[in-house]
């Protein structure tokens, strides 16, 4: 392993700390820092990697998808809004839609009905630091999501990580889409509410 | 009862399904055209897309670790996307400006319609997913309430260029076929009069030529010559078709 700098806290959990962590390294990436950029790699790369694996399935392809992410984050460094979110947040949510947008266009039907039965799987985080606070935020996450119900816990996963349109899930589910879209936006504010987001 | 998309209800209740990403690409455009224009799922938005990240988080895998070797490399030779322009104090570029010929958005309806249904030839045969992504940009720029549209004469027909943020598509109706073994190719001109080339002209399947010109920040001008069809380094010919940027929103 070569030498890879850790800074404090990171990613960040809370509103973007002025003083460093994630937003410090995106805007000196933003001026073509290519240091900081290999921080954002360390900090972040775990994260988009796993959302797009999950997402994805196929590791291959994963993998491409999560260079391009990345590949993304370096090019539009200098386009990020802190005004909008946090670093980690316009991060995930581009990679997630990378990911979506590759499942769709693949449309491999017999590989996305396994997905659908695909366990809840989580594999360990493999890097020894930084684990702690990822493990923690990891745990209240999951019981963030025992607070919905199971139906929109169900419509929230087949979205998510199964990168299904609201279409799609009305279908697997057999309920019509304006019940599947209620689970949907319901699930959300509950998970909002216990992970205590705020804008 | 036909539930119109753009109906507000039918608006708002769509919010869930786009923070998780679970709209179609038609739904996704509605939905971010309404949220121009609510507040309320706009605030609502930023909670929700907040949480839907943290999703994310448990299920965090390194990647493997010949992959961060791969993704510094390419970073090495990868140009970043210079910050977007100041908020102009000068020009409303609603009101006439150099390019009172610049009009708000009018006749690019039948472009989308075009476009939509896949009459973009693109200048990314050999990418699939550059192709869909190419085409589901053109509709947005074309759909863009603050595009701004310019229609010229281009080699005896017609040239319509459609700007939004820092993007133009560019269209040739009723032009010639360029000689055998030559192009159309597009380029933004800077500040100093520098030329950078925005590829080539592709022709469709209706015997247009369309480009989707990408990264026009810093741009004044764009124009279109006749070159071998791999693209030059620099212009070669005069051009068929030149005209000054207007103000670029992005």
């Amino acid at each position: 392993m070569g030498t890879v700098t850790r800074l404090g806290r990171l990613p960040d959990t809370t509103p973007d700390a002025p003083q460093g962590g994630l937003p410090e390294l995106l805007s000196r990436t933003a001026r073509g820092d290519t240091e900081a950029f290999t921080g954002l790699y360390d900090a972040l790369s775990p994260i988009i990697h796993g959302v797009v694996l999950r997402v994805v399935r196929d590791p291959a392809q994963s993998e491409e998808v999560t260079q391009e992410v990345l590949i993304e984050v370096w090019k539009q460094a200098s386009r990020f809004d802190c005004s909008r979110g946090t670093v980690r947040g316009w991060v995930l949510t581009m990679a997630h839609r990378r990911a979506v947008d590759r499942v769709r266009s693949a449309q491999a039907s017999t590989d996305r009905e396994e997905r659908v039965v695909a366990s809840e799987h989580v594999r360990p985080y493999d890097s020894v630091s930084e684990e702690v606070e990822t493990r923690l935020e990891a745990e209240q996450v999951r019981r963030a999501l025992d607070e919905l119900t199971d139906l929109q816990r169900e419509a929230v996963g087949l979205a998510y990580y199964g990168g299904y349109t609201h279409r799609q899930v009305s279908e697997l589910l057999g309920v019509p889409l304006g019940t599947v879209k209620t689970r949907l936006r319901d699930g959300l504010i509950r998970l909002r509410d216990a992970l205590g987001v705020t804008a | 009862m036909t539930i119109r998309p753009d109906q507000p209800t039918e608006m708002h209740s769509m919010i869930g399904a786009y923070a998780l990403d679970a709209l179609d690409d038609l739904e996704r455009q509605s939905f971010e055209r309404h949220l121009t224009g609510c507040r309320d799922c706009s605030a609502e938005l930023v909670e929700f897309s907040e949480t839907a990240t943290r999703l994310a988080i448990p299920h965090a895998v390194a990647p493997p670790a010949g992959l961060r070797e791969r993704v510094l490399s390419e970073v090495a030779r990868t140009r970043q996307l210079p910050p977007l322009a100041q908020e102009s104090t000068s020009r409303d570029r609603r009101s006439g400006l150099p390019g009172q010929r610049w009009l708000a958005a009018a006749a690019s309806v039948l472009l989308v319609a075009a476009v939509a249904a896949g009459a973009l030839a693109v200048q990314w045969r050999e990418d699939a997913q550059a192709a869909r992504d190419a085409q589901v940009q053109a509709v947005q720029l074309l759909t863009d309430p603050d595009r701004q549209e310019l229609t010229t004469e281009f080699s005896g027909g017609r040239g319509t260029i459609v700007v939004a943020g820092d993007e133009a598509f560019v269209v040739g109706d009723d032009v010639p076929a360029p000689p055998q073994g030559q192009g159309y190719q597009l380029w933004v001109f800077d500040a100093d009069g520098d030329p950078h080339s925005r590829g080539m002209m592709t022709q469709t399947a209706d015997g247009r030529y369309v480009g989707l010109m990408r990264d026009l920040s810093g741009g004044q001008a764009i124009g279109i010559t006749l070159e071998p069809e791999g693209g030059s380094p620099d212009p070669t010919t005069e051009p068929v078709l030149a005209e000054d940027l207007p103000e670029l929103t992005a």
